[in-house]
């Protein structure tokens, strides 16, 4: 009896263990994060590669986004203590550039800091996303049960490129994906990022469902 | 002679000058402006085409000063000299060539180039004018120039020399015309004296303008002065052989014996300064292959790169190597042939002065630093304003020339 | 694709252990031949330059006898081309938008190991035989008998650009609103003698990359840096003979 308990708790563990493990591989499947990350404040410009850091480096997202980093992009500037002496002491990219994990930020200045003729360059071939207007901007879902669930294309299109989702988890038409909430819970449409670590979880629905 | 010069006083030489408004050489100038206006057909239509190219063209020179130079002109603060300046040295050369040539005769008295001595000073005097017409508009306040040349001079500048002793070279040279054309030839063989070692200055100063720049490899060593000098006595040659042979053909005349053997001699001339100049070539571009990075790329670009073109077509071939053949064969006794050469080596001359100006510009003052503002070469083309700018002092020049040969009756000097 | 989770104790440190002999002989000779190329071959430190000529600090200090000498140190290392110096400069001192005073260069070096790119700010290096103050017909740009500055005197300038086809470093231009040619005289008009220590664009670097002091103040950081022998000290250009008074260091 012992025996069948322990392996039904292990199995179910294990079950629970690969399940979450999907979804690791759901948030860095294909979305890398948030591509290219343009820091302006306090110099122009600094520009973070995510496909650098987590795909070439092969780091995970709650390596960076569990307190050192909001998931969400360029709130790090929006502070006042985002300058090296900072990075000397440990936070933000110095958590890990401090010399034994990665280059020393002390060192190496230019390797991260592309100048303002960097800025110049990569926005020639990154313009700006202009904000969606029009019928796309904000999607409302109309939901039974509960109230309209509203997404912000504005807000999820600063940190993100298009084909961040529509590439494999949103398609390009309205109301084409036909989401139900088992599938977000279960890693799928909205629930690629918001699973609590990467982007707050599905399971808080005022968040999104207003009434 | 001497003698005259020893007695002649100020007093004296006024009263020449007055009396010549009586004399036949007055009474001679005034009636051939008449007859300017009474002149050939061909003749007429000539100076009216010149004249409508001066002033399209100056009028053009003048929406530039209007617009800003930034604006109207394809000079950088990279390539801060541009067609202007290769423009000017190739009037200033040309007109220190027709001085040199013309002291042989008259200065040092060597019979055989006399008789093209008067033309020449009438010709240089109005190079030089046109030389310094063709600066005014690049320099952005040359009215300042005038004023700051006199009460700051800056002694150690090459610019500051050059253009005090053309300045002086311009008042001997039209001295020395004056008084040639008052038959006073003792003193305008002073004049002419001075001209010459005004000339010879200014002239060697420019070629160190270029010559004592240290930041520029191309341009930099003492040979440039010397270049100059050679080049001036070749341009000379060549314009002079142009000019008397326009002349002969405008007043529908003959050349007699002295003036023939005159062209043969300055002929001569010509070919042993254009022999100079290709063995002085030569050596610079065999010297500049041992040189730092950046003479060897502005090397490079004359040779293989984008002025490759004007090196070999106008520089070598129409500048030097033909002519050349074309003196030696036709043994000075070939007129037209000579008259031939001398345009091509005039041709050839002015875009080697727009080569030296421009391809010592070329290379980057950073290029060793290997940053991508300075990777490769810089880039000028003229520009339109500045191109009618050199169209008006060619027109210029012409439009003097034209003038001259009738006013002056063909600057027919007595033989002594 | 299927990224294995990754324990961070086991992750590749990125310190000098890592990098075998070899690599470090290639990275010390690719950093030898760029610094080699910026001392125009030598690795030498200013001091050391100037040792050569000169019997002791005394006797540079006797030939260029400026109080103060006013000089900058470029730490070229830092310099992250936030281009706040070009926009101080702007300000202050009313640069048009079709020159400038001092900009910021570009180098990649695609070859190198680690940082692939560095910045290089260039201004007027205030020579100590200036050839565009030799090269001037009305002495309208003269070096200040007082403090070294290679100044301009603005109505005298007749606009010919010798002085700008002179310059070895690029550091004038010709200035429409002035009429006349305007280049970088560390902002001695509007600021030093105004009761300013530094000039602008020293003063809004943060990343302390222009070193603004005074030559012989023994005591002062420009005189420290330039004097130690530990990190090489070059300046641009030395072949042309300009001697000039800005001086570039890594480290």
């Amino acid at each position: 009896m012992k025996k069948t308990v322990l392996t039904i708790l292990i199995m179910t563990f294990v079950t629970v263990f690969f399940a979450e493990n999907k979804n690791i591989d759901a948030r860095t499947d294909g979305v890398s994060g948030g591509g290219d990350i343009v820091y302006t404040k306090p110099v122009k410009a600094v520009i973070f590669s995510h496909k650098l850091h987590v795909e070439e480096r092969g780091l995970s997202c709650d390596m960076c986004h569990n307190g050192l980093f909001e998931p969400a992009a360029l709130k790090a500037q929006e502070k006042g203590d985002f300058n090296m002496d900072s990075l000397y002491k440990g936070k933000y990219c110095g958590a890990c550039h401090d010399g034994k994990m990665a280059f020393a930020s002390n060192t190496q200045c230019a390797r991260c800091h592309t100048g303002v003729k960097g800025y110049n360059a990569y926005r020639k071939m990154n313009p700006v996303k202009s904000p969606i207007s029009g019928p796309k901007a904000d999607i409302v879902y109309t939901s039974k049960g509960i109230g309209p669930a509203k997404f912000s294309h504005n807000f999820h299109a600063k940190a993100f490129g298009c084909n961040d989702c529509h590439a494999k988890h949103f398609a390009m038409k309205k109301g084409g994906s036909n989401m139900k909430m088992d599938a977000m819970y279960g890693g799928k449409f909205c629930g690629t990022c918001h699973n609590g670590s990467t982007a707050s979880a599905v399971t808080d629905c005022a968040k999104c469902h207003k009434t | 002679m001497p003698n005259e010069l020893k007695t002649a006083k100020v007093s004296d030489i006024v009263k020449d000058v007055t009396r010549s408004f009586d004399s036949d050489v007055a009474s001679n100038w005034y009636s051939n402006l008449l007859e300017l206006l009474s002149g050939g057909k061909s003749y007429y239509v000539l100076l009216i085409i010149t004249a409508v190219i001066v002033f399209a063209a100056s009028f053009t020179t003048l929406n530039a000063l209007n617009i800003g130079y930034r604006h109207a002109y394809n000079v950088t603060r990279e390539i801060p000299w541009g067609i202007l300046i290769s423009t000017y040295i190739f009037f200033v050369v040309t007109s220190t060539g027709l001085c040199i040539v013309s002291s042989i005769g008259h200065v040092f008295g060597v019979k055989d180039f006399m008789p093209i001595a008067k033309r020449a000073v009438f010709m240089s005097i109005v190079t030089i004018t046109v030389g310094f017409t063709v600066i005014f508009f690049e320099i952005e306040n040359p009215f300042r120039m005038a004023l700051y040349n006199v009460i700051s001079p800056g002694l150690t500048s090459n610019i500051w020399w050059m253009g005090t002793l053309y300045g002086a070279y311009m008042v001997f040279m039209i001295i020395e015309y004056i008084f040639l054309l008052l038959n006073m030839h003792s003193i305008a063989m002073y004049a002419g004296l001075a001209g010459l070692l005004s000339g010879l200055a200014a002239h060697s100063n420019l070629g160190a303008i270029f010559g004592m720049l240290h930041a520029r490899e191309f341009w930099y060593g003492p040979y440039l002065p010397i270049y100059f000098i050679v080049s001036a006595l070749a341009s000379g040659c060549a314009a002079i052989i142009i000019f008397t042979y326009l002349g002969y053909k405008i007043n529908n005349e003959k050349m007699d014996k002295p003036m023939e053997r005159a062209m043969e001699v300055v002929s001569k001339l010509g070919a042993l300064m254009v022999a100079v100049l290709i063995f002085f070539n030569v050596w610079k571009i065999i010297t500049g292959f041992v040189g730092g990075a950046g003479k060897q790329e502005a090397l490079t670009a004359m040779f293989a790169g984008p002025y490759a073109f004007n090196f070999w077509f106008f520089e070598v071939m129409l500048g030097m190597l033909l002519p050349f053949a074309l003196f030696l064969y036709s043994k000075g006794k070939n007129i037209p042939m000579m008259f031939l050469a001398s345009v091509l080596m005039t041709v050839g001359i002015f875009i080697m002065r727009y080569d030296l100006v421009v391809i010592g510009q070329v290379v980057p003052s950073y290029h060793e630093l290997g940053v991508n503002e300075y990777k490769g070469l810089l880039q000028y083309r003229p520009s339109f304003y500045e191109i009618m700018v050199v169209v008006a002092g060619v027109g210029i020049t012409a439009l003097s020339f034209l003038v001259g040969e009738r006013v002056f009756k063909g600057h027919k000097s007595e033989i002594h | 694709m299927r990224k294995d989770k990754i324990d961070l104790d086991e992750f590749e440190k990125e310190d000098m252990n890592g990098v075998s002999p070899m690599e470090r002989r290639e990275f010390l000779k690719i950093g030898l031949a760029i610094t080699g190329i910026f001392a125009g071959g030598t690795l030498l430190s200013a001091v050391s330059t100037m040792s050569r000529v000169f019997a002791s600090a005394d006797e540079y200090a006797e030939k260029y006898p400026y109080k103060p000498h006013y000089s900058m140190v470029m730490r070229q290392d830092r310099c992250i081309d936030c281009e706040r110096c070009m926009e101080a400069c702007i300000v202050t001192n009313d640069v048009p938008d079709y020159g400038y005073r001092t900009t910021i260069l570009q180098k990649d070096s695609p070859d190198a190991i680690g940082q692939k790119r560095e910045f290089i700010p260039v201004l007027c290096n205030q020579c100590n035989n200036p050839p565009c103050v030799r090269a001037c017909p009305t002495k309208a740009t003269y070096k200040d008998k007082k403090n070294g500055i290679v100044m301009m005197e603005y109505k005298k300038c007749i606009g010919c650009k010798t002085c700008v086809v002179a310059c070895p470093y690029n550091a004038r231009y010709f200035n429409e609103e002035k009429h006349a040619i305007d280049k970088c005289n560390f902002c001695v008009d509007t600021r030093l003698s105004k009761g300013e220590k530094l000039t602008a664009c020293a003063a809004a670097c943060p990343a302390g990359v222009r070193i603004f002091g005074d030559l012989s103040d023994t005591g002062s950081e420009v005189y420290r840096l330039i004097h130690q022998i530990e990190r090489p000290v070059w300046v641009m250009r030395p072949e042309v003979g300009a001697k000039p008074n800005v001086f570039y260091m890594k480290g």
